[in-house]
């Protein structure tokens, strides 16, 4: 092999290496979604609708350090897909179980408020479900959008930490929201 | 006459104790109950959601707030609820326009709304709506926020992937990111595209 065939051979490895592969914004795509796919499944793998555990046990510090608590809501299967969807404002009849669950050990009591029970401190009351540390509730909620808190000791008003924030701030404190999806509806 | 005039308001009266919500009337005082109850029937004659409203009302009550401040409420969310109508559409659902109230009142220009609807025809657009209000809560900047929004909207997102971009960009704030970088950021590794620089309305 002569010095012009070496760089001959060096040329077209070379243009072989710089070009793009046939498929590879396909191959991105998949890599890409198999990162999201993975990070879906750590999160909720550990029974966390939201974070991770190491953000979750931070959240839990601070809310603790404060004296108040962690929660979620979920479907009543804990499959924990947690998408912002659900209330009183709703256009499907039908009503799907959802579960509130919500970390404060030092509670002496916990209720659920929302726009699907007039807001009122008394009529959803959540129980400790291990004992200790964590109050739940499951409650019957139409599709839609729901706007919601929990009432800790029956005067201080929390918005779920795990869950998304409500824009609106009437009364100089955020609520939570959960959308509740309506089977088979193009628009919920 | 007089006979015919007292029947008349007796009729009117009552009238305007069917419209008066039942929740409502327990709890409020009669000047508030009176005020609210206009703009709920303002509401309901323009085919506007009533609960919200009365949501709000009831929340209020239970939170002891005053009877201004309840009216006052009540009278911003209907504004909202109006732009909200206007900018997604007749044929928005509630859960929509309750959604996209929310988002008006993060500051958000009615136009983004429209642009996601347009984006997004055939599909709800509640959970992007609440992700792009909780974005904001959060400190994104309305613009990039917006930004974000509109570039998943665009790759058409699903509403589990609306739900994963606000779950990263909560626990990238949470690890100390700027809320503004950790949009862009998370916005991109969802859709695979960055988002558009075009200006948000």
């Amino acid at each position: 092999m002569t010095d012009g065939d070496f760089e001959r051979l060096y040329e077209r490895a070379g243009a072989a290496l710089r070009a793009p592969a046939p498929d590879e914004d396909a191959a991105r795509d998949r890599l890409v979604k198999r990162i999201h796919a993975e990070s879906l499944r750590s999160t909720t793998r550990r029974g966390n609708a939201f974070l991770p555990w190491w953000a979750a046990l931070a959240a839990a510090a601070i809310a603790f350090a404060a004296g108040l608590g962690t929660g979620r809501a979920t479907t009543s299967s804990r499959s924990s897909t947690a998408a912002p969807v659900a209330s009183g404002a709703a256009a499907d009849a039908a009503q799907r179980p959802i579960e509130f669950v919500f970390v404060a050990p030092a509670a002496r009591n916990v209720s659920l408020v929302g726009d699907f029970n007039g807001w009122d401190a008394s009529a959803t009351p959540m129980r400790r479900t291990d004992g200790r540390t964590t109050w739940s509730v499951a409650v019957q909620l139409p599709a839609g959008r729901h706007v919601y808190a929990f009432v800790v000791d029956g005067d201080a008003w929390v918005a779920d930490p795990q869950a998304p924030l409500a824009p609106e701030q009437w009364y100089g404190q955020r609520n939570s929201v959960v959308v509740v999806a309506a089977s088979g509806d193009r628009r919920s | 006459m007089k006979t015919t005039t007292i029947v008349l308001a007796c009729l009117l009266t009552a009238s305007a104790a069917r419209a008066q919500d039942a929740r409502l009337r327990g709890v409020l005082d009669a000047e508030t109950l009176a005020k609210v109850t206009r703009l709920t029937d303002s509401a309901r004659v323009e085919s506007l959601p009533v609960e919200p409203l009365v949501g709000v009302a009831l929340e209020g009550a239970q939170r002891h707030a005053s009877g201004a401040r309840i009216t006052k409420a009540v009278q911003d969310y209907l504004g909202a609820l109006r732009g909200a109508r206007a900018a997604l559409g007749s044929d928005a659902s509630v859960a929509e326009i309750a959604s996209g109230a929310g988002v008006l009142l993060s500051g958000v220009n009615g136009d983004v709304l429209r642009q996601l609807r347009t984006a997004s025809p055939n599909r709800s657009l509640t959970v992007p709506l609440v992700v792009l209000a909780d974005l904001i809560a959060r400190g994104v900047p309305k613009d990039t926020a917006a930004r974000a929004i509109a570039a998943a909207a665009r790759a058409n997102a699903r509403d589990d992937d609306y739900s994963a971009l606000r779950r990263f960009v909560e626990q990238d704030i949470i690890a100390g990111a700027s809320p503004a970088a950790a949009a862009m950021l998370r916005v991109r590794s969802i859709t695979g595209v960055p988002p558009a620089d075009e200006p948000v309305p």
